[in-house]
């Protein structure tokens, strides 16, 4: 590359930013609005997806490695009213389904269930064994990042956000469970 | 692109001074005066703004509740691995208080910089109950501050995370209410 061509490089970049620095000042949600729908779906669901997947991985970890004798008995002070393990999970699980029917479009949710993929919290809430648990965690995340690949529309970003505060609120329940039997959980193991 | 270099560089000067000790008393508190001329929440933060809002009042709501006894001495088992709730709560307004500068703009950067006010330190130092109430709402305000104030779609990735960690270990708290045989405020009727 010459000299010319750099020097006429740097006219076009200068000439251009001046342009821009040139346009009326626009309030912080002007900017934001019109670099939201300036952004790609990508851009704005990489992060999310991101999220979700680190929260998952955790809680499949949980879910593979509570102890078996601990898994679907133990309740904080033996109180009825408080969720096992087990429950935990699950409960996780049903709610990431349904935030999951929230996410996607209605034809893509009536497709689904034209398929027979159609679920019942019921089901998925019911314990049935601790592999039988791990299947429905991984099945429930994988749900929640297929619905947001394959509609990654930013109006369901709610959804997308609750997805990741309920289902940590529910690992930080997990991880003090390990705790208060005196065990390490998986996310903090050297 | 140089905005996350920028900010690279910033966190890597802040680490780098609190790993050598230079800063000896904790920062202080972030400016959560208003903007001078509020900034609405836009179609992308306001869900964010929400969430952030809601985590902030049910964390506060514990901070405020969770018995004095226990408050800076309970430890599941007594491991001194654990953190007590107090020492959670801290950790949180550490980490949002972080958070809060580094989702702020350069401006406001490079102003906290100047009067010497960028928090280097994620660790706070029980004081009180009472002083633990307090950063953790000055905490989140400066977070909430932060977003309203620079609105920028690239900073999702560090509001998500504001999000999903304030809700962990919101979560630990429930479960120290549960373990003392007590109901935690969210689930009282």
């Amino acid at each position: 590359m010459s000299n010319r061509s750099v020097l006429r490089g740097l006219l076009v970049i200068v000439v251009a930013m001046g342009s821009t620095f040139a346009r009326t000042q626009k309030s912080p949600r002007e900017t934001s609005e019109q670099h939201a729908s300036m952004i790609s779906a990508s851009d704005l669901t990489k992060p999310v997806l991101k999220e979700i997947q680190d929260i998952e991985e955790r809680t499949v970890a949980i879910a593979e490695d509570f102890p078996d004798e601990l898994y679907n008995t133990y309740r904080p002070k033996g109180d009825p009213d408080v969720r096992t393990a087990a429950e935990i999970l699950l409960h996780i699980a049903e709610q990431n389904e349904s935030a999951a029917s929230l996410i996607r479009t209605k034809p893509q949710q009536d497709a689904l269930i034209a398929s027979g993929r159609k679920w019942a919290a019921k089901d998925i809430l019911t314990y049935v064994s601790k592999p039988d648990t791990v299947t429905k965690i991984k099945a429930s995340f994988v749900a929640v990042r297929r619905a947001i690949e394959e509609n990654p529309d930013p109006k369901k970003l709610e959804w997308w956000i609750y997805v990741i505060a309920h289902s940590n609120d529910h690992f930080g329940n997990l991880v003090t469970y390990y705790r208060e039997n005196g065990l390490v959980p998986p996310s903090s193991r050297q | 692109m140089t905005k996350r270099i920028l900010f690279s560089l910033l966190a890597v000067v802040a680490l780098g001074s609190e790993i050598a000790g230079a800063q000896k008393s904790p920062p202080s508190a972030p400016d959560l005066k208003p903007a001078a001329s509020p900034s609405l929440p836009s179609p992308l933060t306001e869900p964010i703004l929400e969430r952030i809002k809601n985590i902030e009042e049910k964390m506060v709501t514990v901070a405020e509740d969770f018995p004095d006894d226990l408050y800076a001495t309970y430890r599941p088992k007594g491991n001194e691995d654990v953190r007590t709730a107090a020492e959670i709560l801290l950790h949180v307004a550490g980490v949002n208080r972080r958070m809060g500068f580094n989702l702020s703009t350069k401006r406001q950067k490079d102003a906290l910089f100047a009067a010497g006010r960028v928090p280097n330190s994620m660790t706070i130092a029980y004081v009180s109950k009472q002083d633990t109430v307090a950063k953790v709402k000055e905490s989140f305000a400066a977070v909430r501050k932060a977003i309203q104030d620079n609105p920028d779609p690239e900073n999702l990735e560090g509001w998500l995370y504001v999000i999903a960690h304030s809700s962990e270990h919101f979560g630990n708290l429930l479960t120290y209410y549960r373990e003392n045989g007590l109901v935690p405020p969210t689930s009282r009727h």
